[in-house]
């Protein structure tokens, strides 16, 4: 409030004469116009122009319409992509989102020691290379010999078709999921609890409520901005999945398509079999839901108020 | 703030200009002939050959640039719609080689070998050469015969006195018998490729010549649902074990062979050198090849027929004579083909090789000595032929959908079939 | 039971879970490096946790003679570092000028660059590849840093990080006369550091482990990086051997670097995430 209205003061006693910090900010943003303009938007144009047309990338293409639109939602196998992409998500939300906040307050607890060194290991997973983890998780999910078999065995049990089965594969993926970005989230959450004033705890305490009371009554509410936050970021990343389920299945999109998700449908369905117009189409209502989803989000998070 | 409007300017500058940097001059006498595959033995077959064939053109100094490049098809068909250049020599996955008769890319940018081949093209087996046509003509020459055959442990058979089984009832009864020890008599998955292997056994078509769909015709239909029943009471007694897609190359197959509970596979021949012989080094001796069981009633063929790796040839590539001429000398002589068994193990698919002491006679260390030769060179003129679609690509990938649901139960053969039939002709009236 | 005692159960009960969990996440990092000991049978026998007969590197020693790694590993630290560091300049500069000024279509052109980071990347392969092709820029490092050098996500945390410093600052650099760039080199850059610290964490990860786009791109052992390197490994190796055992050397090469450079700077990092998330 106070900087935007400094920032507007300033403007009107500069009017007239060479305004140096009128223009700065434009100056500064345009790095990233240029090259957005040209590297990305430029190609997304393209891509949408081209989801009217057949194309097969050689050949000349041929204006369809909306055929590519009506294929795709008329095909059960995108239907299938939507709903798994659909349960990664959720999943995402509902589990690496909640997990991740306990596991901040957790590590934010004052009688834990060494915090430092449980925050680096929790951090691990997200500085290691996607092709090489999901290649120890694909020895991990191994149906005979997989760690994660291995103790199902040895008690006589049936072991799991990690890879193999319909249900169980989106579970591994999950699991896949979860290990990769609860420690991250986590560190976000953890900056928030820090940001809480330790009074209304202690306010707390006097009136004696639990633990859980606590929880649910003070650290919820007053992390809500950052729940926010980080669910655009869960959201985005798990709609747009593609290299780990790719790489897990040999691109083949589990049995059944099982474990397909939409941009893995786009790259087998369409790119593969050249049909750019139909990839492009695809990509166009995928970028359609995140962007209203994450509109809607960030509106409630409030990030379009003008004084920030 | 002008500073920073002039380093953005400089860099981009610099960047362009980079970029612009010329390639070096290429001398008219030096010639560069490149391949992608992604397969490394073809690499080390065909530059062994090259060492050889390079001596034909003294006067020329020639540079190989033979790589394995992942994900290759999607790597040329990119630089296809982009306009970059692609190799001179293409090995085509024949799954992949619908993806190049698209718009008819493989027409358009690759040589017709029809009548380069000339009278070689009758030495192949036809069906070799059908996996690579479009519109009649041929396009690819094949790495391999890829006729299936049983490859199995005969000591879990001895040591219970069983016999090798030659037909599919017996195939299953043996199964069962093994089944109750917890031994399986070979494996599948749900594979598009897997199935249509089964299925051209039996004497059944997904296309015809023309690449029509005719699955859906009477005949074919019946044989597809046979063959599925077929698996399913495998899979229901144990004989045949259900592996995931994922897991079918990797060494937990080869761990249940060496635990011996899992007899052997039923698979084509670059089986052997390409999955079996290096995971299983330490089980040498143990494996024999054999027949695959045929049908009851004497319908169908003696094996079957899946994978395959054809060569193409660039059409604008300027070194498109030699790379031809160099595909010629590797692949279209009895000679080579029977070095490529030798070197690779890749059966030849010239007939004539099979009256050839080099391959009947050959004994395999792997296999106990066994001339393993002599199984190829019964069933080589019985490798039935099966036609190439726009749609096979298509077909094999929803065909794996349908599978896993009909191995798990969920569905019968006939609505497995009925599933697979309606989305196909959904995709083929939205292709049109 | 007193009260001190329930707590102490408390504090006992915190360290479990937290200390188990640390290792539940580990675990299969230590796997891998386990298993990069391994031969490719041993890793597919039972029981997983067996040691290997023999310790030894000799998959790494394979890994070193018989692949181009040293090439994959130079060129991935190349593309890395160059794309960290503008990206480093461009975001910071732009975050500053959406946290601290007021402009003319500043939301519109915000929600452009929050769009921009819901574009599929799968959407724009083939139009940006072939644009790459048309600049000559295929096979070529320049498409590996130049499109990247200002991504949508770097911008919006350094304007979150940049927000946190108070104005007054930028005022009395003002007052002194000071130009608008070098305000933001000489007063926001020293104060931002463990935000910057975090942004080249996050883009050298993000360029280190990109797989498609440099998979499209790029061809011929010179050029390539890492895990396209590593996914040659795996389909050049079905002809002689599934290297699993190279390949877990492979991936400890790959992400134990990465891990020890995060652990030295973690300090920076951790403080930088918490500044930037507490502003939203």
């Amino acid at each position: 409030m106070v900087q935007a209205a400094m920032t507007r003061g300033r403007e009107a006693r500069d009017s007239g004469g060479f305004q140096q910090h009128k223009l700065a900010p434009y100056a500064f943003i345009s790095p990233f116009y240029v090259l957005f303009g040209f590297f990305f938007l430029a190609p997304s144009l393209i891509a949408l122009v081209l989801s009217l047309f057949r194309w097969d990338g050689i050949n000349d293409p041929r204006f369809v319409l909306a055929r590519n639109y009506g294929r795709l939602l008329s095909d059960k196998v995108f239907a299938q992509a939507a709903t798994n992409t659909a349960i990664y998500a959720i999943a995402s939300l509902l589990i690496v989102l909640p997990l991740a906040l306990v596991l901040a307050v957790l590590l934010n607890a004052k009688s834990l020691r060494f915090s430092n060194v449980w925050r680096a290991m929790y951090f691990t997973p997200v500085v290691t290379s996607t092709v090489a983890i999901t290649l120890v998780f694909q020895i991990l999910y191994n149906q005979d010999t997989g760690l994660l078999n291995a103790p199902l065995i040895y008690l006589g049990l049936e072991p799991i078709y990690w890879l193999g089965d319909r249900s169980w594969i989106k579970v591994a993926i999950i699991i896949l999921i979860v290990w990769r970005s609860t420690g991250l989230l986590s560190i976000y959450f953890l900056a928030g609890l820090q940001s809480i004033p330790e009074e209304l705890y202690e306010a707390a305490s006097i009136d004696g409520a639990s633990v859980l009371q606590k929880f649910f009554r003070i650290t919820i509410p007053m992390l809500r901005p950052i729940i926010l936050f980080v669910s655009i970021i869960v959201l985005l990343s798990s709609i747009q999945i593609f290299d780990e389920i790719h790489i897990l299945t040999h691109g083949t999109g589990g049995p059944a398509n099982a474990s397909m998700s939409v941009v893995q449908y786009l790259y087998e369905r369409g790119y593969s079999r050249l049909r750019l117009g139909f990839a492009s189409a695809v990509g166009t209502v995928l970028f359609a839901t995140v962007f209203i989803l994450s509109l809607l989000q960030l509106q409630w998070y409030g990030v379009f108020r003008k004084e920030d | 703030m002008r500073r920073i409007l002039m380093i953005v300017t400089l860099l981009l500058a610099c960047g362009l200009l980079w970029a612009a940097l010329p390639a070096a001059a290429q001398d008219a006498s030096e010639v560069t002939l490149t391949m992608w595959t992604h397969d490394g033995l073809y690499v080390q077959f065909f530059s062994a050959r090259a060492e050889e064939w390079q001596e034909r053109y003294p006067d020329v100094d020639f540079t190989f640039e033979f790589e394995v490049v992942p994900s290759v098809f999607d790597k040329v068909l990119g630089n296809l719609a982009a306009g970059e250049e692609i190799p001179d020599l293409l090995g085509i996955e024949q799954g992949s080689f619908p993806r190049f008769m698209q718009g008819g890319i493989i027409e358009s940018k690759f040589l017709d070998l029809t009548d380069l081949l000339a009278d070689d093209y009758d030495l192949i087996v036809e069906g070799r050469h059908t996996p690579y046509k479009y519109q009649g003509r041929v396009y690819g020459v094949d790495s391999s015969l890829c006729a299936v055959v049983y490859y199995y442990q005969p000591s879990i058979f001895e040591e219970r006195g069983l016999s090798v089984p030659t037909t599919w009832d017996e195939y299953l009864e043996t199964g069962a018998a093994l089944a109750e020890e917890g031994i399986a008599m070979s494996y599948i998955t749900d594979h598009g490729g897997m199935f249509m292997m089964y299925l051209l056994q039996r004497g059944g078509a997904i296309f015809d010549d023309h690449g029509e769909f005719v699955l859906p015709e009477e005949e074919n239909r019946t044989i597809a649902i046979e063959v599925l029943n077929l698996l399913r009471e495998g899979l229901e007694s144990g004989a045949i074990r259900y592996v995931p897609s994922a897991e079918v190359w990797g060494p937990a197959i080869i761990n249940a062979y060496r635990e011996g509970n899992l007899v052997g596979a039923i698979m084509p021949d670059w089986y052997s050198d390409y999955i079996l012989k290096p995971q299983a080094e330490d089980m040498a001796e143990q494996f024999r090849i054999g027949r695959m069981p045929v049908w009851e009633d004497g319908d169908g063929h003696k094996t079957s027929v899946w994978g395959g790796t054809g060569f193409a040839v660039a059409k604008e590539s300027e070194n498109a004579q030699y790379a031809w001429e160099l595909l010629q000398y590797t692949y279209v002589t009895l000679e080579n083909q029977i070095k490529r068994y030798e070197e690779i193990a890749y059966y030849p698919t010239m007939a004539a090789a099979f009256h050839d002491d080099r391959i009947v006679g050959l004994s395999d260390p792997f296999y106990a000595g066994q001339k393993t030769g002599e199984v190829f060179a019964e069933i080589v003129d019985d490798v039935p032929i099966w036609y190439q679609s726009l749609f096979r690509r298509t077909f094999e990938l929803q065909m794996a959908a349908e599978l896993a649901v009909f191995f798990d139960g969920s569905v019968t053969a006939d609505e497995a079939i009925d599933n697979i039939v309606q989305y196909m002709e959904d995709e083929i009236a939205f292709a049109e | 039971m007193d009260e001190r005692f329930g707590r102490r159960l408390g504090v006992i009960a915190l360290h479990v879970v937290v200390i188990s969990g640390a290792l539940l996440t580990v675990a299969p990092i230590a796997f891998m490096i386990y298993s990069s000991f391994k031969t490719t049978t041993e890793i597919f026998t039972l029981p997983p946790w067996l040691p290997p007969a023999e310790w030894s590197f000799k998959n790494y020693e394979t890994l070193l003679t018989s692949w181009h790694f040293p090439y994959w590993y130079a060129n991935s630290i190349i593309y890395a570092a160059v794309v960290t560091i503008f990206v480093l300049f461009f975001c910071s500069l732009a975050g500053f000028a959406f946290a601290k000024y007021y402009f003319r279509g500043k939301n519109l052109l915000f929600i452009i660059l929050i769009g921009s980071t819901m574009i599929p990347f799968q959407l724009i392969l083939i139009p940006l590849f072939i644009l790459m092709s048309r600049i000559d820029w295929v096979n070529h490092p320049a498409s590996m840093i130049i499109p990247w050098m200002a991504p949508a996500f770097g911008i919006f945390l350094m304007r979150q990080y940049i927000q946190a410093v108070p104005s007054e600052l930028m005022e009395s650099a003002r007052i002194d006369g000071a130009s608008e760039f070098r305000i933001y080199a000489q007063v926001i850059v020293p104060l931002v550091r463990p935000g910057l610290t975090t942004l080249a964490i996050l883009t050298f990860l993000g360029s280190w482990n990109s797989f498609i786009w440099p998979l499209m791109v790029l061809r011929g052992n010179e050029v390539i990086t890492l895990p396209v390197g590593i996914a040659t490994m795996r389909s050049q190796a079905t002809a002689s051997q599934i290297p699993y055992g190279e390949m877990m050397a492979a991936a400890t090469l790959v992400s134990v670097p990465v891990i020890v450079l995060f652990l030295m700077l973690q300090r920076y990092f951790i403080s930088g995430l918490t500044i930037g998330a507490v502003k939203g």
